[in-house]
Order: C-alpha cells, then structure tokens, then sequence
C-alpha cells in the first residue's frame, strides 16, 4: 500500500505524521522507530523494483534508515518526509548499481534476478506457481523496463510503482515538473506500443 | 455526433491526458469530459497502469530483516563530530603530515650523507695514494727496513759509502794497483 504524507495513512493522521517526523528530529529515537515501522515495507519495495534481489534489497533499506537516522535533523519540511526518504532511498541505489558495475567487470554472470527459493520441478504446490509466476514477473518488467531510458525508467517506477506524484518525483529528481512529464510521456509512449508489456499488462489485468 | 467523433482523443492525447490531463488543450479537456468513449479508454489505461503496479507490489518478497537502528547514544558534540569518517580524514591528515616530515628528513639526511661520503671518499684515495708512493720509495716493509739498517740514524751516508765505496775509487784502485802503485 502506497503511503502519502497528505492524508490519512495505515495508522494516523497527516498531522500525526507531521508530528512524528518533528519528534524525530528533535532526536526522538521512539519517534523514528515508528517512523521505521511505517516505512520500512514501503521502501524496501521500493529498493527491489530496481534492484530485484531480496538480500540485496534488505541490506540497502538498511543503509537507507541508518542513515536517515544520522541526518535527520537536517530535514527543512516534515511534510516532505517521504520525497527526502526517497532522495536518500535513490543515492544509495546508485551507489549500489555503480559498485556493482563495477563488480561486473570481473564476473560473466547475471545476478539481477535472484531466485528466492528453491522450487522443486515435480512440485504441484501452490507457493511453486506463484514462485514461478513471480520470477517470471520480474524478469519480464526487468526486460521491459531495460528497454526506456534511465530517467524514463525512472520517473515511470515512481510514478506508478512508487505512487509518487509529479510534483514529488520532480523535488526527489531535484527537475523541473515540465521535464518529468515530458520523461513520463515518453515512458509510456514507449510502454503502449511494447507488446510484450501489453502482453504483460493482460496477464495483468485477467 | 459525427463532430464528436472525429475529435476523439488520439494515442499521444491518451498519454498526455495520463501524463496531466491539465496540460491538454481546453477543446480536448471539454471533449474528455463530455464523450464516454475517450474517458473509458483513459480510464482503461490509468487501471492497467495501476494494476500494474499493484501487481509488483504483490510479487515483491516481503523482508525478512528488520531495520536495526543504532543504540541510543548520549554522545558529546565532539565525538558526534568524530564520527568514522572525521576519524578517517584526520588518520588521513596526520599520515600525510608524517610522509610529508619523514620524506623532507630523509632526504636531507641522504643528501648530508651524500656530501659527507664524497669527502671521506676522497680522503681513502689520498690514505691509498700516499702508502703507494711510500711503497715506490721503499718497497720493504717496516720489519725488513729495522734489519737493513734503513731506518737506523746511525748509519748515514758516509758509512754506507764506507761500507759500499763508490766504483770511482774502486777502479782508482785497481788502476793502481795494476800499475804497482800505493795511495799511501
């Protein structure tokens, strides 16, 4: 479930969050700690969109709390707590993916797409669908979305995966709105005339 | 109707009306608004998209780790300030003021050792220079030297002449004594 400062939230109010956040950066561990629990789902979901590997994932979100925690106190607006999450969220991504470029050049093989777990071939099992059905998933938007542009990619995952609004992708970005939209028409300009996303998307949508 | 119909939405229009539905001309924003046709495929792909994105919500792996925030710290200001990365750069600082000392110190030590060395150099030479004209002017050792008599003041040039006549005298002599003849 996408979270929005601007209205009521899985628990409290937007003036509670508010308050939260104020609490937090004042140095109220307790208050970040709620901060954590409110969050945590919602941005490591948001690390695996692009990075597709659950330890990775974890690690990461990780990272992006700490050092949330460590610099909260520098946060303007307690309103825009969840475009600063994100600000912090995507540099670390980056700094990931620049590591494991980086890595890359000294190994052949392809670790973007991390099998969760073992799935036996005879197995009629519920969870061995859906463990297919998800990795199946993810290696298809993983080819969908190799196919934009890394601001188009970008501006489309936090649009529509992350429910970001324009306005708060163009504060995260740190771009004017004109050039998100103009990103985003050319995402899905891309995106309809893609048969594998329409593909994708029946699947989806049945 | 007909008019209706030719002023339908087309793709980019669909996609911009996604994209912000405020920024389409107003005739087409008027068109949206009164023909169903266009608002049902609008709203068709808005709930692809969304479904999309509910999908990867659904098939993303819940984590099995729980975020770890650090132990609360009453820290001073100074070690706040002395966090890992203050450590690294004053580590940083402190290595490259030594490098900068002990480089600067060495090389001054090597260059004095270099002056110093060049003269003690040449000071051996001269050391070897001179017992090698010593051994030119006398080959003998100091020992053999004692037993010639060489070294002993006593015996200076008279006696050796004394002891070793010069050939002059000697052929005098055998001249007179060829001839009968005495010195005395």
């Amino acid at each position: 479930m996408a979270i929005s400062e601007n209205t009521t939230t899985t628990s409290g109010t937007s003036a509670q969050f508010v308050s939260l956040v104020n609490q937090a950066k004042d140095g109220n561990r307790a208050a970040f700690a709620q901060l954590v629990d409110r969050f945590h789902e919602y941005i490591f979901r948001m690390v695996f969109y692009r990075i597709r590997s659950r330890m990775d994932a974890e690690d990461i979100t990780q990272d992006i709390f700490l050092k949330a925690y460590q610099k909260i106190s520098s946060i303007k607006d307690a309103t825009r707590f969840r475009g600063w999450m994100f600000s912090i969220a995507l540099n670390r991504i980056r700094d990931f993916q620049r590591k494991k470029r980086f890595r890359s050049l000294f190994k052949v093989t392809d670790e973007n797409i991390e099998s969760h777990a073992p799935v036996e071939a005879d197995s009629d099992q519920p969870e061995a669908l859906e463990q297919v059905l998800r990795e199946d998933f993810w290696r298809q938007i993983g080819l969908i979305l190799n196919k934009l542009s890394s601001m188009e990619r970008e501006v489309f995952l936090l649009r529509f995966f992350d429910h970001l609004s324009i306005n708060e992708i163009a504060r995260v970005l740190k771009k004017n709105e004109s050039t998100i939209k103009t990103h985003l028409y050319r995402a899905l300009a891309k995106f309809k005339k893609e048969p594998a996303i329409r593909q994708l998307l029946n699947e989806v949508t049945q | 109707m007909k008019r209706d119909h030719e002023n339908h939405l087309d793709e980019k229009q669909l996609i911009q009306a996604i994209v912000d539905q405020a920024d389409l001309p107003a005739s087409v924003q008027a068109h949206l608004a009164k023909c169903r046709q266009c608002r049902l495929r609008k709203e068709n792909f808005e709930r692809e998209l969304a479904n999309f994105g509910q999908m990867a919500e659904r098939y993303a792996p819940q984590p099995q780790k729980r975020v770890r925030l650090p132990a609360h710290e009453t820290k001073s200001t100074f070690w706040t300030l002395l966090n890992w990365r203050s450590a690294i750069g004053v580590a940083a600082t402190v290595a490259a003021v030594l490098i900068v000392f002990w480089g600067t110190t060495i090389v001054r030590n090597l260059s004095e050792h270099g002056t110093g060395g060049l003269a003690s150099e040449i000071l051996e030479a001269q050391r070897l220079m001179m017992e090698v004209n010593m051994l030119v002017d006398n080959a003998l050792p100091v020992f053999y030297l004692e037993i010639s008599g060489e070294n002993n003041p006593d015996y200076d040039e008279e006696f050796y002449q004394f002891l070793i006549p010069p050939i002059e005298n000697e052929t005098l002599t055998s001249d007179r004594w060829k001839r009968g003849t005495s010195l005395c």
